[in-house]
């Protein structure tokens, strides 16, 4: 299309007017003038697209006749302010058009001044905003829905871990009845004792999916003590009667007394002694420290085992997260290491990792200690 | 005197296993599938322990805990509660003793056992 050629500085009034009202006219936003008293003075094309009313029905009207009936107080309001020379800006509120409809716009409205400085009018900017608001309230709808399902979805996993459980109460007992009534020598007792740590193993699964619907429904609730932490880790170590390729090697023995859910804190080292030899399987050793700096408690737990790589540390403590291929021959869940998160996290303290990959990792939680 | 144990407990299975177990560590036992079963027994003779699921099929056994303790004639009774749950709520002014499910014999025959040594 051939252009006009261009002129920055127009000179005559008339050139300067016929531009602004040619802008006017093809402005996409609803512009309006009126008097301070209300009456319609310009309607602009986008006008009549938003409100339905020709140009030639509006002048000379009172601005109310596309005011809601339940909005018109609005209009002293507006008026009040643009009599004091304010401007009104993303006024969002509702207008009426002339089939009835209503329309949610967001008004910018400022004073229109005479050469004088004397205020004369109002100019209004109205942008239909009826696809932001339909579009906000389906976010917000989306969003309800899917924290109702997630809602649900933790209750369902509380719900059938719990039945689960009945199975493995009977299970467990017959196992250990029939165990119990089997000689030591005969091949079937040894067979029966796999059966029960299988059985076991479950059991300690379902209590994990317990704690992730616990955790998601805000449930985790901590059971303060005073314990010895030296004294249950060593506890804790005597229940790997079956190491094979790993050694233990726990410093500084002296017993560390702090205040704590016993029964938690243990779940977490537990949750880290199992991944530095699950992550160590050609074997070597597990190192397990614990010491207190400033009253704040530090355990940590060391393998040499396969490492992990940088890019994963952010995500290493999320839910179902897990370093390895997913195919991989270490199984795992990706569970354990974001509920000892939680755990600690609960106790006001924090919980990292150093790796490198190929050389092993170090865990280590903090937990804050009372002063007194 | 053998004691008499009031097992209620809606799994046949564990209800089985329980009673084997307490019989074989020579209790009278006594069973029963729900609430309904428990008064009805309690109606019938008192027992001296009951050991009640937390969830029946006609009533969760927290709320007839507190039935029985409100009750003059069986408020004497302890109670042995057993849950797949974590014991959050429970008032355990009402309750003798909780068991975790799933349960070992042991667990099973020492808290009987200290249970009944203590009333």
């Amino acid at each position: 299309m051939p252009h006009k050629q261009e002129k920055y500085f127009l000179e005559s009034i008339e050139e300067k007017q016929a531009l602004l009202a040619a802008i006017v006219s093809s402005s996409q936003d609803a512009i309006i003038s009126k008097t301070l008293s209300g009456v319609i003075t310009s309607w602009n094309p986008a006008a009549e697209q938003l409100f339905g009313y020709h140009e030639t029905e509006v002048i000379g009207k009172h601005i109310s006749l596309i005011i809601p009936k339940d909005r018109l107080h609005e209009e002293d309001y507006i008026i009040q302010q643009i009599s004091l020379g304010l401007r009104l800006e993303h006024f969002e509120t509702i207008r009426v058009n002339k089939n009835g409809k209503l329309v949610p716009i967001s008004l910018t409205l400022s004073p229109i001044f005479n050469e004088n400085h004397e205020i004369i009018g109002v100019s209004k900017i109205a942008r239909d905003i009826s696809e932001n608001i339909a579009a906000m309230q389906e976010k917000e709808q989306l969003y309800e829905e899917i924290k109702i399902l997630n809602k649900k979805k933790d209750e369902f996993i509380a719900q059938a871990a719990h039945e689960l459980k009945t199975p493995i109460t009977s299970l467990k007992g017959f196992l250990e009845v029939a165990q119990k009534n089997t000689p030591v020598e005969n091949s079937i007792f040894n067979l029966l004792e796999r059966c029960t740590r299988q059985v076991n193993k479950l059991n300690v699964l379902l209590n994990d999916l317990l704690d992730i619907s616990r955790v998601q429904l805000g449930k985790l609730q901590l059971r303060y003590e005073w314990f010895d932490i030296v004294n249950m880790m060593e506890e804790v170590l005597e229940g790997y009667t079956h190491l094979g390729k790993h050694t233990f090697n726990f410093k500084n023995r002296t017993p560390i007394i702090i205040q704590a859910d016993k029964i938690r804190l243990e779940q977490v080292c537990i949750n880290l002694i199992n991944n530095a030899i699950k992550y160590s399987p050609l074997g070597g050793e597990v190192e397990v420290e614990i010491w207190t700096v400033n009253y704040t408690l530090y355990v940590s737990v060391r393998d040499y085992g396969i490492g992990i790589g940088e890019e994963h540390f952010s995500e290493l403590f999320t839910q179902f997260y897990r370093a390895i291929e997913a195919d991989s021959y270490i199984s795992g869940t990706g569970i354990g290491l974001y509920i000892s998160k939680e755990i600690i996290q609960k106790h006001g303290g924090t919980i990292e990792v150093k790796s490198k990959k190929g050389e092993g990792a170090t865990f280590t939680f903090s937990i804050p200690q009372q002063t007194s | 005197m053998k004691k008499e144990i009031l097992v209620i407990e809606d799994d046949d299975d564990i209800r089985y296993l329980l009673e084997y177990i307490l019989k074989g560590a020579a209790y009278d036992v006594t069973t029963g599938t729900s609430a309904k079963d428990l008064y009805a027994a309690l109606d019938a003779k008192i027992p001296d322990i009951i050991l009640l699921d937390a969830m029946l099929p006609d009533g969760n056994g927290i709320d007839l805990c507190k039935h029985i303790k409100e009750n003059l004639a069986t408020r004497h009774i302890p109670i042995i509660i057993m849950s797949a749950r974590q014991f959050d709520n429970i008032d355990s002014r009402s309750v003798a003793a909780y068991i975790n499910k799933p349960f070992s014999i042991n667990e099973i025959v020492t808290t009987v056992e200290r249970v009944a040594q203590a009333n």
